[in-house]
Parts: structure tokens; C-alpha cells; sequence
């Protein structure tokens, strides 16, 4: 059974409808990478998942259970948490150290004592080499810090799905290094995930599929070398794109 | 007018002390109202949300003078009777409520959308985020403002003096009909109400600091 499967979703802004209709599935420890130009629904496309933005019409089944008919606040929480979100900005919060963005929904949302809370926030920063950061604010963090920190916090609560908003794209070459290392630390866990990126190296080497968006539709979707090969158009744009954010820091 | 200062300072001590009361009393009563119009406003189902926004609406709309005067003077007629010092502090504090309530709905619009969308995603309810991620950057960035208000408090305490409260303002009434040195006696008033409001807005500064978030100077925007 597939871990997560999208029949017709739609998705629109102020009665504007951007996606038009995505069907799409993805099985366990399955990653899909997904491309496509600004604009074209990615980011809108992982909101609606978890039903951070409420699709206008459509299905989405996670786990067996229909998330779209979920009419219990409680239940629908409790799904949203087995669902790891991470926007392209961090969203880290700036009141808390960074211990206390990764323990904190541990505490509340998971009910852990704060011993273990902190004991385990600690265990996912040390994966991503951020552990000794754990004392300071989310400011005092360069950007690649911050999204590996953002990383930990959504790995922490031991998703069954992970939900990744372009991760390397605000980032300085070095620091986008420093992530894309960690993904690809993610993707040796065999963690489930849906990718938004560009990254190139990452999809044709750690992704088992690749969907290709434009104006509100999936166009391609397959393997990321079939998908390229297959659409001369696609593969362009994957070039440019990876071209663009790869150039300064081939080494 | 230092002659005034002697022979009146006991008096004078006394109308600030009471003055200083009326301003704390009124400002807690606001911030605890405050609180509740905005768990209401954010999280309320709509008809408790309409009545929180009417409300708000009245109490900045309306002279805070009228309200006093309606609390103190228009109670009674439904058989609440209050002493002059609670009408008053009551009538503040109310109106002080609509006030603070619009400044943490501001600054609770300077935290960004996608902190939200993370804190939903993790599973959190509308209450908590309300209280662990929007109210705890809200309310530290709010400490200029409520200063403010608290500053404003102190010099709207002087309208209970219309109703007879013995506080600041009515004891420079008082010295000026024993002296008929009006200017002096009210000039003397002022200058305390100055100290008083400049030595609080100097220890806010130091809380505001001692709140501050580390780094937050540099969180880009
Ligand atoms: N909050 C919003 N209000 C109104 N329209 C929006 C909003 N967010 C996105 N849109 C519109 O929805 C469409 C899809 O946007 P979305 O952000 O999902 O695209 P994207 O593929 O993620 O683009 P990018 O690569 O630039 O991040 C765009 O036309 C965009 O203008
Ligand atoms: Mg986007």
C-alpha cells in the first residue's frame, strides 16, 4: 500500500486556482524529488499535504487514512506530526535556543519528559554536526546551520514522511554543501520523502523518482534519469537550473 | 514653588502614591483583559470574536472621560455603587484593555508565516502556537508600547480627579484654593508626573534588554 497517494488535488489562492488537479503517489522510503519553474505549485503543493493549506478539491490518503475527510482537530494533528514540514526559510523560532526548537515540539506535541526531549534533540543535531551549536538563538546561526538545525527538529519527531521546500536554495556554496551532505545523510536512513529542488546530483543519485511541475500540473513524473532523458525540455531546464546554483562551488 | 513642595508634600506624596495606584491597578486589569480579547480574537469561534472586536471598538471610540463618568455616576442607577477610587481604576483599566489588545494584535503580525506553518506542521494546536511561538515574540516586542501605555495610564489617572479621587491632579486643585497660586501648584504637579514617567520609561529600557532575544538585533528581514 502506498504511504501517501494525491487523487485530483487542487489548490487555489483567494478563488485562483494554481493546482489543477495533482494525482501522484509515493510508497515507503520511496523519494521523490520534485523540479519545476517558479510558480508552477511546488511549495503550494507541499502545503496542501498536510493540509497546511486546505486543498480546494481532491483526495490525500497517508497510512490508509483519508486526511482530506478528517473532520477532528485532534486527529488531524496527530497526523500533521507524523508528517516532517520544512519551508525553504527555516522557520526556526527566534525565542529559543536551538536545543529549544528541536525539543520543544517533543515536549508538547510528543509528551516526552524534558530529559528526554533534550537527550534526543541532541542525538539528531549531532547527526548533523550541530550539537555544539545546541545553546545558542537561531540568529547566531549562518544559514546552512540553521537549516541543518530546521532539519534536526523535523527528523527528531520521527516522521514517516518528510516534506523538504527547496533546503539548499537560500543558501551560500558553502553552506549548501553542508546541507546537501545532510540530505543525502537523510536519504541513507531510507527516510519517505517529497523533495522540492534543484539539485541535480541529489536527484539523479539519491532519488527513486522525479516529477516534473508546470502551472499548477505534474507534466513528467518517473525515474530522474528516464525523466531527463526522455524530455530534451526537461533536461534543459534541470541543467540550467543546477548550472546556476551548482557553478560556484564544483570543486 | 519649592515653598509649596514643603508645605504640601505630604499631601503630594499621598495624591501620587494614589495616583501611581490608579495607573498599576489599571494597567494590570487592562493587560489581564488584554489577554482575553486576544485568545478571543485569534482562536474564538465567530461570535466571540465579534464581541471582543465590539468591544475594542467602544472603548477606543468613546472619551475615556465619558466612561468614567458612566461607571461612577450611571452604576448606581443599576445598583452598583462604586467609591470614586475603584470607578475610576475600573474605568481605566477597561478602557486600557481595548488598547493593549490592539498592540499585541501589531506586533503578534511581526511574527513571520512560515514559523506558523512549521509549528501546525509539527503538530501544535492554535493555542499553542498561540502561546509558545506568537504571544512570547509578541509580547517582548511589544514592551516599547506597553510602556507607553502604562506611561499614558499614568497621566489619564489625572481625569479621576473629576470625580473627586484625592490623587495628583486634585491635589494641585486643592493647593490652588488655598494659595491661589494656580500656575506654581500646577506647574509642581507636572513636574512630579515628568519624573515619575521618566524614571519608568529609563527601568523599561532595562527590561527590555534583559528580555531581548540574543542576536535578535541582527535577525535579517
Ligand atoms: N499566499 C499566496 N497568495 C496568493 N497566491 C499565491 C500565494 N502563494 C503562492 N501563490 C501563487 O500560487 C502559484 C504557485 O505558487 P508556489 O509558491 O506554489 O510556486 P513554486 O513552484 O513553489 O514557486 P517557487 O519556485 O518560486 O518557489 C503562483 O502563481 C503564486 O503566485
Ligand atoms: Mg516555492
Amino acid at each position: 500500500m502506498s504511504l501517501l497517494s494525491l487523487e485530483g488535488v487542487k489548490a487555489a489562492y483567494d478563488g485562483v486556482e494554481v493546482l489543477h488537479g495533482i494525482t501522484l503517489s509515493l510508497e515507503p522510503s520511496e523519494r521523490l524529488v520534485i523540479m519545476g519553474p517558479s510558480g508552477s505549485g511546488k511549495s503550494t503543493l507541499l502545503k496542501v499535504i498536510p493540509r497546511l493549506i486546505e486543498p480546494s478539491g481532491g483526495r490525500i490518503f497517508f497510512d490508509g487514512l483519508e486526511i482530506t475527510a478528517i473532520r477532528d482537530e485532534r486527529l488531524l494533528r496527530r497526523v500533521r506530526s507524523r508528517i516532517g514540514y520544512l519551508p525553504q526559510h527555516y522557520g526556526l523560532f527566534p525565542h529559543m535556543t536551538v536545543l529549544g526548537n528541536v525539543a520543544f515540539p517533543l515536549r508538547v506535541v510528543r509528551g516526552l519528559p524534558r530529559r528526554e526531549a533534550e537527550e534526543r534533540a541532541r542525538r539528531y543535531l549531532a547527526l548533523f554536526g550541530v550539537d555544539g551549536l545546541a545553546d545558542r538563538y537561531p540568529t547566531q546561526l549562518s544559514g546552512g546551520q540553521r537549516q541543518r538545525v530546521a532539519l534536526a527538529r523535523a527528523l527528531a519527531m520521527e516522521p514517516e514522511l518528510l516534506l523538504l521546500d527547496e533546503p539548499t536554495s537560500a543558501l551560500d556554496p558553502e553552506s549548501r554543501l553542508d546541507v546537501l551532505e545532510a540530505l543525502f545523510e537523510v536519504a541513507r536512513m531510507g527516510k519517505s520523502m517529497i523533495i522540492v529542488t534543484h539539485e541535480l546530483d541529489f536527484a539523479l543519485e539519491a532519488a527513486d523518482r522525479l516529477a516534473f511541475m508546470e502551472a499548477g500540473r505534474v507534466v513528467a513524473v518517473g525515474g530522474p534519469g528516464e525523466v531527463l532523458d526522455s524530455n530534451p525540455r526537461i533536461r534543459e531546464f534541470a541543467e540550467r537550473m543546477a548550472g546556476a546554483v551548482g557553478s560556484a562551488s564544483r570543486s | 514653588m519649592l515653598d509649596l513642595a514643603v508645605e504640601y508634600g505630604h499631601l503630594l506624596l499621598v495624591g501620587l502614591g494614589r495616583s501611581i495606584a490608579i495607573a498599576v491597578l489599571s494597567f494590570l486589569l487592562g493587560f489581564a483583559i488584554s489577554a482575553a480579547l486576544s485568545f478571543a480574537r485569534f482562536l474564538g469561534p465567530g461570535p466571540i470574536r465579534s464581541v471582543a472586536e465590539a468591544y475594542i471598538a467602544f472603548f477606543r471610540g468613546t472619551p475615556l472621560l465619558v466612561q468614567i463618568l458612566m461607571l461612577f455616576f450611571g452604576l448606581p442607577s443599576l445598583g452598583v455603587r462604586l467609591d470614586a477610587f475603584t470607578a475610576a481604576t475600573l474605568a481605566i483599566g477597561l478602557n486600557s484593555g481595548a488598547y493593549q489588545a490592539e498592540i499585541v494584535r501589531s506586533t503578534a503580525k511581526s511574527v513571520d508565516e512560515e514559523q506558523l506553518l512549521v509549528a501546525r506542521s509539527l503538530g501544535l494546536s492554535e493555542a499553542q502556537v498561540l502561546r509558545h511561538v506568537v504571544l512570547p515574540q509578541a509580547l517582548r516586542n511589544a514592551i516599547p508600547a506597553l510602556t507607553n501605555e502604562y506611561v499614558m495610564l499614568l497621566k489619564e489617572s489625572a481625569l479621576a480627579s473629576v470625580i473627586g479621587v484625592m490623587e495628583l491632579t486634585r491635589v494641585g486643585e486643592y493647593m490652588t484654593a488655598a494659595t491661589f497660586r494656580a500656575f506654581q501648584a500646577y506647574m509642581l504637579v507636572a513636574l512630579i508626573y515628568l519624573a515619575v514617567s521618566y524614571a519608568f520609561m529609563r527601568s523599561s529600557k532595562s527590561l527590555e534588554r534583559l528580555l531581548a532575544i540574543p542576536g535578535f538585533e541582527r535577525w535579517s528581514r
